[in-house]
């Protein structure tokens, strides 16, 4: 439960809200147990008292009493069930906003290379999911087994009443088999959801293969034999998941079986206490009808318990690093140095060298081998080079962002490693080659680079990447909602406007990665001419397939099997 | 086809196993009423004609008999169903692999990868609770409630009208609140949607939010705008659960009223129709009936979310699924009868000694792409075997597009592509190379995957693989690609290289093999190049690296959308 801790700890802080709603949960099941019990007893105490009227004996009985209880437990169940939902459903999303809150700000402190796994991994994949388990540990992990014990102490109290030593023993019958359901979905749970993640994933990537390798594997004649690892995986991955709802289903069926097992033999119990005078007939109905309400609040604890395996393993995925919800600032993302850091910011434009340094990739490639430039004060340089050749390493090397496996890069005399981080992006802008935008309208995609930029401002911004008269022509301008759910952008668009949000910036090194990728010649030149003229008061390092693929630059280098040389 | 006819169509497939299901569960719907009446007899026979319990043994075994039957049926039931919904997944994911297949990759282009894999996983798996519960469980709610009204209706009609009545009344009542909780819903669904998005979006984007030193404000914007959407939720929900509360009102009203009823009618304040006849076996009898009638519909409505998932799933597949594929794909996909010996091509520059002799011959060649048109335009191109050939042209006048069309993945649009080779196979290096999640050895015998071991070794050897796996411990057993280790461009270039090498195509297509190459590997395509040639392949380069230029025999250039012969030099 080690992984549950934090999220234990987190739901501490709603103590409050969790209890009403567990309250609200047990007023519904007490209602239901309450209606049956009770209605099984008036009509026993009816037919009773009938049967001594129509033998002669003046009889009566008391019904308002039980009526009204009746009708009053039939409204009650109904309406805290509805509330209960409603107050429950609310906590719920309440922990949603939290939680998502608290795990953003986790991912946000991890170091760019525990990043990139995170990004390329099937985390991201299954992030909303695992979130949404664990916002949904208390409504239908932790509540339903306290609710289920609560009711099967009510049912005990009111077996008591005919016999104080048969509540105890159903009290103590139920506790045992509602655990056992409880801990054996538990169980089950945690080794069936791993395999079922593991060989759901296998299928996922295999899928993935068959479709991005359809040319090859087509051409090649190799389609039937590819398809195999698919069938297989699929195969697999059907049965544990043929596996895990077969189990649950069956648990289901064998709880709810030892319920009714119960409600039958306290009956048979009951019948034999009012034969031998020791309870009345009504109180022996209501004994066994007691039990049979039961199966409501028990039958739900099997998926309780695989609903607790499932947020376990969720909370496993999302235990990256060493942070956790409470606490994410252990985990700064900063490594294991040690060394005060440069805090002091960049006072002007900064000298930036590169010496010596070599970055290797999967199994000892060398992607940039023993690499030296030296970029002056206010120079830009132009790196270009066939993609994939190297050059988005060097950018994010520049960046911070992955450390080079030997040599060292130098920014206005300070070591990278040296700076701290946040200081060392306030004073730089780095595009990177993906193009990141938000879903968020146009303003709220500028305003990232800048939080309290005005509408003049985001303008120039745009009208320097010639997007502002496509803006203007949107329906809502600038708070129109691009992205998810909104307006697609095509590939120039989105790069426009990541460009854009760079130049709302005053940075004093500026480091381009493909800047104009995707941009249409006529405005590439026109762009180009604007990044030209920023570019002129700043350091630069502008890295893009050729020189005809970026602004005009004081100098251009040439990277080829990761190394550079002065080709043009 | 609707997506509600696509699911009937699928249900049809597995009508067997989900009526199975559904017969199982009106089996145990017998034996709830079969409970309920022997529950009410002993309790009858003990409390009102007090009759000794032991002789009332034979009933209690059967009682319990019928108990200890109903986990068995229930088991029987959701065993059936779960049965049904695995076949249903199996059936429609090999349909949709194999309408992929036959698509192509020209079929495919305007769907990004990553949406149809996950259409091929999430979106056929969507459909596993709609055939495993909810289909047979329409039945049930159908049947069962039925046969406990008719049940109750032997022992007092005016107990059983009271629950035929109420049910009717709830689809009713649950409709009423449904059609204003529709609208409210998709809304609902948008707004949760663009959450999703929001917050997926700022993770993916960590790294330039933190670059502009924004992430804690993002992380307040994802607070903020949970909880927008949760406070928008609530109001949607306040009226959805309306709904199911009905449901719960009504299975609670009838419960009390019956009660309420009956313990009159015992008591003789019910002087009307078959309330004077009721006893306590009756009455109980239909107490114990009356939660029972309505729990099938409650477990239905349970499901219903099933049935909306399955629903939205329907759409997607079916979408997918109505994909024409076109004929001329189906009919180009392995060459229009080359594979006859009558057909070989003669006069060969460079006699190949293990792949005969034979020829590519392309004539009037017209390639369209969807919403691009017309794209290329090649009057003539033969490539004997033994030739090497380079395509030349900056990227994006469609050298990929001419490959793919010579590969049989892309429908020439007018004119003939004839392959007179001595086998249908062609090898294919695409820009970037595919890698597959799976071990270096596998990913090589993909070019002929009954290859012996030996010559995949050879072929590793031969294309510089054997060079970097010799450091890894697994060798070529290493896994790659995203589950596993991660392969520089030259590394992977490597392995599709060793995959050309192995197998037996007569002809060999290589996009862009020089990108992104460090010198050693691109030693190795040049040489590969070389090796390929020699065997007596036809090998087409489509690249505009020049350093290609030296090995080839003939070099063509892509100009205004025409393909023309590079004569100088």
């Amino acid at each position: 439960m080690n992984e549950l801790a934090p999220y234990l700890k987190m739901l501490r802080q709603y103590r409050g809200r969790l209890s009403i709603g567990a309250v609200l949960m047990f007023v519904t099941s007490a209602s239901g147990i309450g209606l049956l019990a009770l209605s099984g007893w008036f009509i026993t105490a009816t037919a009773v008292t009938g049967a001594l009227i129509a033998a002669g004996v003046a009889a009566t009985l008391e019904i308002y009493i039980p009526g009204g209880g009746i009708r009053t437990f039939a409204v009650s169940r109904t309406v805290a069930r509805y509330f209960e939902r409603i107050f429950n459903h609310d906590t719920v999303l309440q922990l949603l906003r939290d939680l998502r809150g608290r795990v953003f700000t986790l991912l946000s402190r991890l170091n760019p290379a525990e990043m990139a796994r995170l990004r390329s991994g099937e985390l991201l994949n299954r992030l909303t999911t695992d979130i949404d388990r664990l916002d949904g540990l208390y409504l239908r992990g932790l509540s339903p087994p306290v609710v289920a014990l609560l009711a099967i102490l009510l049912v005990g109290a009111l077996l008591a009443i005919g016999a104080p030593w048969l509540g105890a023993v159903v009290i103590v019958v139920l506790t045992l088999m509602a655990g056992a359901a409880l801990g054996i979905a538990w169980h089950t749970g945690q080794q069936l959801t791993r395999e079922v993640a593991a060989s759901s994933a296998t299928l996922r990537a295999s899928a993935m293969d068959h479709i991005t390798g359809l040319s090859e594997l087509t051409a090649f004649g190799s389609l039937d034999y590819h398809r195999q690892a698919v069938t297989e995986a699929d195969e697999n991955a059907r049965l544990r998941d043929e596996r895990i709802a077969k189990r649950m289903a069956y648990g289901e069926a064998i709880l709810n079986s030892g319920v009714h097992c119960t409600a039958v033999l306290v009956l048979l119990a009951a019948l034999h206490l009012f034969q031998t005078g020791q309870t009345s007939g009504p109180v022996a109905v209501m004994m066994p009808l007691a039990v049979l309400a039961l199966l409501e609040p028990l039958g739900v604890l099997p998926a309780a318990g695989l609903q607790l395996a499932r947020a376990r393993a969720s909370a496993q995925r999302l235990s990256i690093g060493t942070g956790t919800i409470n606490d994410p600032g252990k985990n700064n993302g900063t490594g294991t140095n040690h060394l005060r850091r440069r805090t002091e910011g960049l006072g002007g434009m900064p000298s930036v060298n590169i010496d010596a340094v070599s970055l290797v990739r999967g199994a000892g490639a060398r992607v940039i081998d023993n690499l030296s430039v030296n970029i002056a004060a206010g120079e830009t340089v132009g790196i270009s080079g066939i993609s994939g050749c190297g050059k988005s390493s060097i950018a994010a090397m520049l960046a911070g962002q992955i450390k080079a496996d030997s040599g060292m890069i130098t920014i206005d005399g300070t070591s990278i490693d040296a700076f701290d981080p946040d200081t060392l992006y306030a004073d730089i802008a780095y595009l990177t080659q993906q193009t990141d935008l938000f879903s968020g309208s146009f303003a709220g995609n500028l305003r990232i680079a800048d939080r309290q930029a005005d509408e003049p401002a985001m303008w120039t911004a745009l009208a320097r990447v010639q997007l502002d008269a496509f803006v203007a022509s949107t329906e809502q301008g600038l708070h129109t909602w691009v992205g998810e759910s909104g307006m697609e952008l095509s590939a120039g668009q989105a790069r426009r406007l990541a460009l854009a949000r760079v130049f709302m910036r005053n940075p004093q090194l500026v480091i381009l990665d493909e800047p104009l990728t995707g941009l249409d010649d006529e405005t590439a030149t026109a762009v180009s001419a604007n990044l030209t003229e920023w570019l002129s008061a700043r350091t630069g390092i502008v890295l893009g397939h050729g020189p005809e693929s970026m602004p005009a630059v004081d100098r251009q280098l040439l990277l080829r099997a990761g190394a550079v040389s002065d080709a043009y | 086809m609707t997506p509600r006819e696509w699911l009937a169509r699928q249900r049809r497939e597995v009508a067997g196993p989900l009526r199975l299901a559904a017969a199982y569960g009106v089996v145990e719907g017998g034996l709830i009423i079969a409970q309920a009446g022997l529950i009410a007899w002993i309790v009858q026979q003990v409390v009102i004609h007090e009759q000794p319990l032991i002789e009332l043994t034979a009933a209690a075994l059967i009682l319990i008999a019928v108990v200890l039957l109903r986990p068995v049926l229930a088991s029987l039931r959701s065993g059936a169903g779960i049965t049904a919904s695995a076949r249903v997944r199996a059936r429609v994911r090999h349909r949709l692999i194999h309408h992929i297949e036959s698509l192509g990759p020209a079929g495919l282009a305007d769907i990004g990868s990553g949406e149809l894999s996950s259409q091929l996983t999430d979106q056929v798996d969507a459909l596993e609770g709609y055939f495993a519960r909810y289909v047979p469980q329409m039945t049930i709610a159908v049947i069962v409630p039925a046969a406990i009204v008719a049940a109750a209706y032997t022992q007092d009609w005016i107990a059983a009208s009271f629950l035929l009545i109420s049910a009717p009344l709830i689809p009713l009542f649950m409709a009423l609140v449904g059609m204003g909780a529709e609208r409210l819903n998709r809304d609902q669904f948008l707004a949760l949607g663009r959450l999703s998005g929001q917050f997926l979006d700022r993770v993916r984007g960590l790294t330039t939010l933190r670059l502009f030193g924004r992430t804690d404000d993002a992380a307040a914007g994802i607070v903020s705008g949970s909880d927008e959407y949760r406070q928008r939720s609530m109001r949607v929900l306040r009226v959805a659960f309306l709904s199911s509360a009905v449901l719960e009102f009504f299975a609670s009203v009838a419960i009390a009223v019956v009660a309420i009823y009956i313990g009159f009618g015992l008591l003789g304040y019910i002087e009307y129709g078959p309330s004077t006849e009721l006893t306590l076996f009756s009455g109980l009898f239909i107490l114990l009936l009356a939660p029972e009638f309505f729990q099938p519909l409650r477990t239905l409505a349970q499901h219903y979310h099933d049935r909306a998932t399955a629903l939205g799933a329907a759409e997607l597949l079916n979408e997918l699924e109505a994909r024409p594929v076109s004929e001329a794909e189906r009919g180009e996909r392995f060459g229009t009868g080359t594979l006859s010996a009558e057909k070989f091509g003669t006069g060969t520059l460079s006699g190949g000694e293990k792949f005969g002799t034979g020829m590519l011959w392309i004539r009037d060649l017209r390639l369209d792409r969807v919403g691009r048109g017309t794209i290329l335009r090649v009057d003539e191109l033969r490539v004997d075997s033994g030739q090497r050939v380079l395509i030349e042209g900056p990227s994006g006048t469609g050298k990929t597009s001419l490959l793919l069309a010579i590969a049989g993945l892309l429908p020439a649009a007018q004119g003939t592509i004839d392959r007179q080779l001595a086998d249908p196979r062609i090898g294919w290096l695409g820009s970037p190379p595919f890698l597959a999640n799976a071990s270096i050895r596998a990913n090589i015998r993909f070019g002929h995957p009954d290859a012996q071991d030996s010559a995949i070794l050879d072929a590793a050897r031969q294309a510089g693989v054997m060079e970097f796996t010799g450091r890894l411990d697994e060798g070529l057993d290493t896994v790659v690609g995203e589950r596993g280790l991660s392969l520089s461009a030259g590394q992977a270039q490597r392995v599709a290289l060793a995959r050309a090498l192995v197998s037996p195509a007569p002809m060999i297509l290589l996009d862009e093999p020089t990108n992104a190459l460090d010198a050693t590997t691109e030693a190795y395509v040049l040489a590969a190049i070389n090796t390929l040639a020699a065997e007596g392949r036809v090998v087409i380069i489509s690249s505009h690296d020049a350093a290609l230029r030296a090995v080839v025999d003939h070099r063509y250039r892509i100009s205004h959308e025409r393909l023309e012969r590079i004569t100088d030099e």
